[in-house]
């Protein structure tokens, strides 16, 4: 078994291989008269295809076909190399014409989804365990409505307790709304911690004029307003890993249909070319 | 701190389901319920349990991490007493993407099938923009492609097809028609040509010194020359790159693809220049050498009058630089390709005019009486009436047995002279080799001068008449001979000449008055089937008629009807001349395809040889024909070959005299005087335009172009000098 480096090391190397591999070939037969360009978007569609069947692999969990790890592995490459083969094809040039600029548009909605994707795969993880409780994302709103009712039930309580009004106001004023649901989404995403420390830093200028229990129960308020924003940290982080496949996956079906739309105007227009 | 939030164990911990397609609407809130909707979205979660039987009571099954048993516990009839509010079920995530995925996907087919379906698709499916020259076909994509015309099934069936299609060159062509009869083809040539070349080529080129890259393309890629629809117009000239796209640019690797001999760059491998620009002999007879040299430093030899080109006045003595320059005699056409000479009057005229005109030799000759067989033909009991018993002639003209081309050509309408000419051309042939006795004829014989002897009477007869119709119809029998315009052409000049020009009539009937006193008598007599008898006499020249210095006359002791040249480039001489080029093709073609075969030129006598042919070459074609090059080197716009050169940018970038720069005389050599004396004494023209002769400058080396032609300076592309489609 090699470690994650060698692997990485060892993907990296097979990749330049064959991106280099493709140059090559490309140079070369760029310098007969035939095109390159039918070579090239033959092999770039074959391969588009099989990158598209890691989606059905996922689905044929009981067919021997290689584990998925294996499977991400290649398609990540894979993905990687139809660049290359998508910068030959169209000859290092912008497409020109309607049909062929959505062609290239939907591409690079898939390529670069993927891209992003395989970033915010290999960030997001590890930064969901720096912060909070690792949740599952499915329960996240019923731990969000658990904290808000421990809140509610200490506001409550300092009611019956102090019969004052001074948390329960600044309860409805300030933290109801941060309660309710998953909030500082974008803050979350890009690791800013200012909204919970605002919030905070505005409790904490109202406690001076609190008496000692409701001190305490402020005090209660604030673990729970962390625990909270954790809860919303793990949100954006876990909703973002799931999201981003809205762009990677239909537009990768559109990119087939597309292109095999491509395909046969290309064969039918080529005038002999091919 | 707070407790943790999630619990793992089997009784506080909610399974999750967030592959199915639906979840309970109260999950946003954290209060979905633990049954769940059903899988067309119904909520069925009416009671917080369903309460088991146990013995004679029912009990409470509420799962502990939703309350564990309820205190009231079931109904009496066994249903939970606990209701749930219902929810109104809600899409999971998972499934709102699948939902997406499906949405964009049909919007995707029905985008394509739009585009590709509606009338107006054209302007999206089309990959581009096309060309300023094509622009005005750009919604009309069946102008140029075949396909536009199908169903989109037929190109899913193209796509599927292996065998190989036709492709649409055809279309470009009803508009590129001037690309020669193999347009298609690798540089419109024959493929069996081609390939017989492509092999010289790489016998010739030296093994192991072609780049390494251009070796594996030639074993990986196609051959060109293999393919046998031809090569697509397509492959080289790609549309749809927007308007100002270059249409006809090839990379030099591009070139190299297919070339036997490879090399990196024009100046590291490309071949030496062989002969360049010499490969054939010029056009005129020309010695540049000897013009420096000798003639245009001593131009008092020039006759008094005459008019010295006016850039050649200061020659000899240098006081004008600009005369020194090749411009005085050659200028750039309209096109700047070539530096045509400019003209006989402007660059020849003062030396030679006088040569032209001046009337010591006798005219070119349309009619000859020379029989040598006349004294014979009494002899063998032949009856050809009177003949004028002629002096004896000289040069040329001497060969007795010799038949004028033109006068073969007006003879040919007789049928009696087509009778005999076969057994005219075989006894020509035995006394030329010497395995005849001039002075024994057989009775077949006899009778074949017999007959050719009243031909020539008949045509006298009859030019003299002036039988407009008949006549012409002589000339009608030349048609479907001489097909092409420009023998037509020459037809018509040589028709107007003999029956419109009045000093023809004249001087055949001063001609014919005198050669033959009585011929309409003895015409009567033959057509009566009486021919008069053999009966010759002297002719004795008219006293009051003199040599013409120009036009037709008759010289009445030679027995020979003659034209003097009017001038430099006369009509009519060029026309006779070119016929006579074409004649021996249409009298004996093996005997005009022999190269060693007596030139007709000579019998026309020495008019043609002195004063036209010694400065216009001669090129034998391949039909057997003589052509006379009238005109120094012109490239026709509707021709192309492999070479291109243009002069105008070259004279702008040198300096405008300074032609000696690539043009470099030859001084070492003799020029082609051998050959011109040849001709003159021999009356035999060199035929073969590929013969070295050259007009006294050394070939052109490949070192004089790189010294510019480099990647870094004016660019060493193989399109700068080189045309890939060649044709005629």
């Amino acid at each position: 078994m090699r470690s994650l480096a060698a692997r990485r090391w060892y993907s990296l190397g097979v990749f330049a291989l064959l991106a280099a591999v493709i140059l090559a070939l490309y140079a070369i037969l760029s310098f007969s008269i035939h095109p390159t360009s039918f070579a090239s978007g033959w092999t770039l569609w074959g391969l588009i295809l099989a990158l598209a069947a890691y989606n059905v692999r996922k689905r044929l969990t009981f067919l021997p076909l290689g584990s998925s790890s294996k499977w991400l592995q290649v398609h990540i490459y894979g993905g990687l190399l139809s660049f290359v083969l998508f910068i030959v094809h169209v000859e290092f040039r912008v497409p020109s014409g309607a049909f062929e600029l959505s062609l290239t548009l939907l591409y690079f909605i898939v390529f670069f989804s993927g891209l992003g994707g395989l970033a915010i795969s290999r960030a997001i993880p590890a930064r969901l365990t720096t912060r909070g409780e690792e949740v599952l994302f499915e329960r996240i709103p019923k731990f969000t409505k658990r904290i808000r009712d421990d809140v509610e039930n200490i506001v409550l309580g300092c009611i019956s307790e102090t019969q004052t009004t001074a948390i329960p106001e600044f309860y409805v004023e300030h933290l109801k709304h941060f309660f309710d649901g998953p909030r500082h989404f974008w803050q979350h995403l890009f690791q800013s911690s200012r909204p919970r420390n605002d919030l905070l830093g505005e409790i904490r200028s109202h406690e001076r004029f609190l008496n000692k229990d409701e001190r305490a129960a402020v005090q209660r308020i604030i673990d729970l307003i962390c625990a909270k924003d954790d809860l919303d940290h793990q949100y954006a982080l876990q909703w973002t890993l799931k999201v981003w496949l809205f762009a990677h996956i239909p537009f990768t079906y559109a990119l087939v249909i597309f292109s095999v739309f491509h395909l046969v105007l290309a064969h039918a227009f080529a005038g002999g070319s091919e | 701190m707070i407790d943790p939030l999630q619990e793992f164990d089997f009784l506080e911990s909610n399974y999750e389901r967030p592959n199915q397609e639906w979840e309970c609407g109260w999950t946003a809130q954290g209060e979905s319920c633990h049954i769940g909707p059903d899988c067309s979205g119904t909520c069925q979660a009416h009671r917080e349990c369903v309460p088991y039987k146990d013995g004679d009571r029912y009990k409470c099954a509420r799962p502990k991490n939703f309350g564990g048993r309820c205190d009231l516990g079931p109904r009496p009839d066994g249903n939970c007493s606990q209701r749930v509010v219902e929810c109104q079920p809600v899409r999971t995530l998972r499934y709102r993407r699948k939902l997406f995925t499906f949405t964009v996907a049909v919007l995707a087919l029905g985008s394509c099938l739009i585009m590709f379906g509606g009338s107006w698709g054209n302007s999206l499916t089309s990959p581009g923009e096309l060309t300023q020259q094509h622009k005005p076909w750009s919604e009309k994509c069946s102008r140029c492609h075949t396909a536009a015309n199908g169903t989109f099934a037929q190109w899913v069936g193209g796509v599927m097809d292996p065998k190989p299609k036709s492709h649409d060159s055809q279309q470009c062509l009803k508009c590129h028609e001037k690309l020669g009869s193999q347009p298609l083809m690798a540089h419109g040539m024959e493929s069996e040509h081609l390939k017989s070349m492509r092999q010289e080529m790489r016998d010739a080129s030296e093994p192991g010194k072609q780049p390494f890259v251009y070796a594996l393309l030639d074993k990986a890629s196609r051959n060109p020359l293999d393919e046998k629809n031809g090569l697509a117009c397509a492959l080289c000239h790609q549309e749809h790159r927007g308007q100002k796209f270059d249409l006809t640019q090839m990379s030099n690797v591009q070139c190299q693809s297919c070339h036997s001999a490879k090399f990196h760059s024009f100046s590291d491998g490309h071949p030496e220049f062989d002969g360049f620009p010499y490969q054939r002999r010029t056009r005129l007879y020309f010695d540049h050498v000897t013009h420096f040299q000798v003639h245009f430093k001593s131009f008092e030899r020039v006759k008094p009058g005459a008019v010295i080109p006016r850039g050649l006045r200061d020659y000899g003595n240098g006081t004008n630089p600009s005369a020194q320059s090749c411009r005085s005699c050659h200028q750039p056409d309209s096109s700047g390709r070539m530096m045509p000479i400019r003209g006989f009057e402007h660059s020849c005229a003062a030396c030679h005019g006088a040569e032209i005109e001046e009337d010591a030799l006798p005219g070119v000759q349309l009619l000859t009486l020379r029989m040598q067989d006349s004294k014979l033909l009494t002899a063998a009991g032949a009856t050809i009436g009177q003949w004028p018993t002629l002096k004896a002639g000289d040069g040329a003209e001497s060969n007795e047995d010799s038949v004028l081309p033109l006068m073969e050509i007006l003879l040919s309408a007789d049928s009696d002279y087509l009778k005999a000419r076969k057994d005219l051309i075989q006894l020509r042939k035995r006394r030329q080799n010497g395995s005849e006795n001039p002075d024994d004829l057989n009775a077949q014989q006899a009778d074949a001068l017999q007959r050719k002897a009243w031909s020539i009477k008949r045509l006298i007869h009859r030019l003299g008449t002036g039988n407009k119709i008949a006549n012409e119809r002589r000339l009608n029998y030349l048609k479907p001979i001489f097909k092409s315009d420009g023998d037509a052409a020459l037809l018509q000049t040589l028709s107007a000449s003999l029956f419109r020009d009045p000093t023809f009539l004249t001087a055949l009937k001063t001609a014919q008055k005198s050669w033959f006193p009585k011929l309409d008598q003895e015409i009567e007599d033959l057509n009566g089937g009486n021919p008069p008898t053999y009966s010759p006499f002297d002719v004795q020249p008219a006293a009051t008629l003199k040599d013409s210095s120009s036009g037709w006359y008759a010289s009445l002791p030679d027995g020979a009807l003659r034209y003097r040249v009017t001038g430099h480039s006369d009509r009519l001489v060029r026309a006779i001349l070119d016929l006579a080029g074409r004649v021996p093709h249409l009298i004996d073609t093996s005997a005009a395809k022999s190269a060693a075969g007596p030139s007709p030129f000579g019998e026309l006598g020495p008019t043609a040889s002195f004063r036209c042919l010694g400065c216009h070459t001669v090129d034998k074609q391949e039909d057997g024909r003589l052509a006379i090059n009238w005109v120094g080197r012109h490239v026709s716009p509707d021709s192309q070959s492999f070479t291109k050169f243009s002069h105008a940018p070259h004279l702008t970038l040198l300096s405008k005299n300074n032609c000696s720069k690539c043009h470099s005389q030859q001084k070492d050599i003799n020029f082609a005087r051998e050959e011109f004396v040849s001709f003159r004494e021999m009356f035999r023209a060199n035929t073969n335009p590929h013969s070295t002769l050259t007009s006294g400058f050394a070939p052109i080396s490949k070192k004089t172009c790189t010294e510019c032609h480099t990647s870094q300076r004016v660019g060493d592309s193989c399109l700068k000098c080189h045309n890939y489609h060649i044709f005629k």
